[in-house]
C-alpha cells in the first residue's frame, strides 16, 4: 500500500471515529499511519527514520512487528503523556498508528496482527482480492476514501453526523431533536415547506423555533403570528419538511410566578415585553375578546368562568398579555422564558 | 546450479527428527503432520539416512503404485519376490512375506506422503502396526480413521524468521543472485514458516516474476470478524428506540442496511481454494 493511502485511510478513520475535522488532528492520523512502514527502507518514514529500518528489515518480517496490536499498544503507553495535553491528538495518534498498519490487511501479505504469533490477519480470504501495492484497485479505493473523507470534514465541520443527516432528510423530529439540543443557547432558525391545514396555503419560509410540543412538532414564530408546525398531531402546519437554517447565540432564562390577587400589570410590566410566558391566570371579570387569525396558534386561551376568566397561556407573548390583562387583578402561576439574543452575531 | 537445491540446505529440524529416531528406536510408531513445503520429505531423508548411519536397517518407502512400494521393502529385507517354483509372488503374497520376516528382523519403515497411501496399503500397515512393527509415517491432513488415528503424532510447526531468511539467503546464493535487507524482509512475509515456499519465492524474484499471493496457512482471515463488529453498528438502533431518539434509530437502521450490503457482497465473492492453484 503506498504512502498516500495511508495518509488517507488514517485521516479518514481519525475523522469518522474521533468526530473531528481538525486539520492538525487529522495530519497527526496521516503521518502517524505511514509510521507502520518504518519497517523497509523503501517506505517514506523508512527512508526518514534509516537506522531503524535498516534494524528492522534485517531483524524483522515485512508488515511484522510493527504492524501488530502489540505496537499499537507500545505506541498507546510510549505516547500516553499526550493525553495530558489534548486527548483528541493523543487519540490521532494511537487511531493513525493502528489504522496504519490495519489497512495494510488487505493487501497480498496481509499483517503479523497478533505478533509474536506468525500468524498474519488477511481480508479477504482469497489473495486474488486483496490489494498489491500501486495497482489500479488500490487508486480506487484512495478515491473513494478521499470522496468519504470530505464527506466526514463536511459533516464535522458542521454540527456533526446526526444533524447532517436531519438536514438531508428535512425531518420534524430532526428539528425537534436540534431543538432539543441546541434550544438553550441559541435561537433556531427553521426553514419550513409545507401547507397550512386551516387555510390550505403553501408554506415556505423561515420560522423561529418557539418550542417544542411533541417528538414531531414544534410551536414557531414568523413575525407576530404563531404556528404549530410538524408532521403529526394538532397541526396548523403540515411540513413535508423542516430544516434548521440558522441560529443565534441568546441567553435563556426560565423563572417561575406565583400570585395571588394583585394587579397583573404591576408583575408583567417587570418583565421584558418580548419574553414568552407559559401557565395559567385567573382575572376577576372578564377581557376584551381575542382573535386569532384562521390558520394560526392561538397562545392565549381565554375562557369565562362566571365572575372570572381563567387565561390559558402557550408561550404568549408579554406584552400581548398585558395589553389583554391592564388594570385587571388575578392570581396565577407562570412561567416566564426570556431568550436574551447575544450582541456579537454567531 | 541444481534444480532442487534443498539438498544442500541447512537442516533445520534437528529436533523433530531426534524425537522420531528415538521413537522408532523404543519400537514406538509415529505420525508427523505438517502442511505441504513444511519439510517432511527433507526429515524423512535425514531420519532415514541417521538410522542408517547408526547401523539400523531403514527403509524410505518411495511415492510408487502399492507393488513397486512393497517391492522396495521386500528387496531391503532381502525377501525374494519369487516362489521355489519362480513364478512371481503376488501382492498379498509379499505383504505375507514382509510381516514374517518383521517379525524377527529390525527394520524402520518410513513413508513420506502417507496421506496418499492407498487403503491397501493402510491396512496391511494396520496389521505390521499390531505385530508390534515401528514405522514413520509423514502425512498432509490424513483422513481421522485407521492407522493415523491410532498412531501417536506431532505436527511439525512453522520454521522460525531467522531460519526461513536463512534459507532464502541460502537459495539465493545457490542462483547466485544478491538480496538486499528490504528484499529478503519481503519475501519473509510470503513464506509463512514454509522452506519450500522460502526456496520458491527466491526462484520467483531470480525469474523477476511478482509473487502471486502467500500459499502457507499461517493466516486468518479476519472478514467474518470485521463484519461483526460493524454489525455492533446495530446497537445504535436500540439505543435510539430506548432514547427515544428517532435519528439513532433511523442511523442505526441505514448502519445495519449498509453492513448487510457488506457481508452479501463479501460473502459472494470466491472462496479461496487451497487445493487448487487459481
Amino acid at each position: 500500500m503506498t504512502g498516500c493511502t495511508h495518509i488517507i485511510f488514517s485521516a479518514t478513520g481519525a475523522c469518522i471515529l474521533l468526530g473531528t475535522a481538525d486539520p492538525i488532528v487529522l495530519s497527526i492520523a496521516g503521518i502517524m499511519g505511514l509510521l507502520p512502514d518504518v519497517d523497509t527502507s523503501r517506505s517514506w518514514s523508512g527512508q526518514l527514520l534509516k537506522p531503524l529500518s535498516h534494524y528492522l528489515e534485517k531483524h524483522h518480517t515485512h508488515r511484522g512487528c510493527t504492524h501488530s496490536l502489540l505496537a499499537s499498544i507500545v505506541i498507546a503507553i510510549a505516547s500516553s503523556p499526550v493525553i495530558l495535553l489534548n486527548p483528541q491528538i493523543y487519540g490521532a495518534i494511537v487511531l493513525g498508528y493502528t489504522l496504519g498498519w490495519f489497512a495494510d490487511c488487505f493487501t497480498k501479505t496481509g499483517v503479523q496482527g497478533l505478533y509474536p504469533s506468525q500468524v498474519r490477519l488477511v481480508c479477504p480470504g482469497h489473495p486474488k482480492y486483496r490489494l498489491t501495492t500501486g495497482s489500479k484497485a488500490e487508486y480506487i479505493l484512495m478515491a473513494v476514501l478521499i470522496t468519504v473523507l470530505s464527506l466526514f470534514i463536511w459533516i464535522n465541520s458542521g454540527s456533526g453526523f446526526i444533524q447532517s443527516l436531519n438536514w438531508i432528510l428535512g425531518s420534524s423530529f430532526g428539528a425537534v431533536e436540534q431543538y432539543k439540543q441546541e434550544g438553550g443557547q441559541y435561537l433556531l432558525i427553521v426553514h419550513i415547506k409545507g401547507r397550512n391545514v386551516q387555510t390550505q396555503q403553501p408554506v415556505d419560509g423561515q420560522f423561529d423555533i418557539v418550542q417544542d410540543l411533541s417528538a414531531n412538532s414544534l410551536i414557531v414564530r414568523q413575525g407576530d403570528s404563531f404556528f404549530v408546525a410538524g408532521t403529526q398531531g394538532n397541526l396548523n402546519i403540515e411540513a413535508n419538511s423542516m430544516r434548521v437554517v440558522g441560529k443565534q447565540p441568546i441567553t435563556f432564562k426560565v423563572q417561575k410566578l406565583d400570585f395571588q390577587d394583585k394587579l397583573i400589570s404591576d408583575i408583567l410590566s417587570n418583565l421584558p415585553m418580548n419574553s414568552y410566558l407559559t401557565g395559567e391566570i385567573l382575572i376577576d371579570g372578564e377581557v376584551d375578546s381575542i382573535t386569532t387569525p384562521v390558520g394560526q396558534l392561538s397562545t392565549i386561551q381565554a375562557q369565562n368562568q362566571g365572575r372570572v376568566t381563567k387565561l390559558t397561556l402557550i408561550s404568549a407573548i408579554n406584552k400581548d398579555v398585558l395589553k389583554l390583562t391592564k388594570n385587571s387583578f388575578g392570581s396565577g402561576s407562570i412561567f416566564v422564558r426570556n431568550l436574551q439574543p447575544h450582541a456579537a452575531p454567531p | 546450479m541444481s534444480a532442487s537445491p534443498i539438498q544442500a540446505m541447512t537442516f533445520y529440524r534437528q529436533r523433530e527428527a531426534q524425537t522420531i529416531i528415538t521413537s522408532l528406536r523404543a519400537a514406538e510408531s509415529i505420525l508427523i503432520l505438517g502442511e505441504t513445503g513444511s519439510g517432511k520429505s527433507q526429515v524423512a531423508q535425514y531420519v532415514h539416512n541417521q538410522l542408517q548411519k547408526e547401523g539400523y536397517l531403514s527403509v524410505l518407502v518411495p511415492q510408487d503404485v502399492p507393488k513397486a512400494q512393497i517391492l522396495s521393502i521386500t528387496s531391503c529385507l532381502g525377501i525374494p519376490d519369487t516362489n521355489i517354483e519362480g513364478g512371481k509372488l503376488t501382492l498379498p503374497q509379499l505383504q505375507n512375506e514382509i510381516l514374517i520376516t518383521l517379525e524377527e528382523t529390525t527394520c524402520f519403515l518410513i513413508f513420506d506422503d502417507a496421506h496418499r497411501l492407498t487403503p491397501l496399503i493402510r491396512f496391511w500397515l494396520e496389521r505390521l502396526y499390531n505385530q508390534g512393527q515401528a514405522m514413520a509415517l509423514f502425512a498432509n491432513s490424513p483422513p481421522a480413521e485407521g492407522i493415523f488415528l491410532r498412531l501417536p503424532r506431532f505436527t511439525l510447526k512453522p520454521l522460525p524468521p531467522k531460519a526461513i531468511k536463512q534459507i532464502i539467503l541460502e537459495t539465493a546464493q545457490h542462483l547466485n543472485c544478491q538480496l538486499s535487507n528490504a528484499q529478503v524482509s519481503q519475501m519473509l512475509a510470503y513464506c509463512g514458516g514454509s522452506p519450500l515456499l522460502a526456496q520458491r519465492v527466491v526462484k520467483e524474484s531470480y525469474l523477476e516474476i511478482e509473487p502471486e499471493g502467500p500459499d502457507h496457512h499461517q493466516q486468518i482471515d479476519i472478514t467474518p470478524f470485521l463484519v461483526a463488529l460493524l454489525m455492533l453498528a446495530g446497537m445504535i438502533r436500540i439505543i435510539g428506540i430506548g432514547l427515544n431518539r428517532v435519528s439513532l434509530y433511523l442511523i442505526g437502521g441505514l448502519c445495519l442496511i449498509l453492513v448487510g450490503v457488506i457481508r452479501y457482497l463479501v460473502y459472494r465473492l470466491p472462496k479461496n481454494n487451497r487445493r487448487r492453484l487459481s
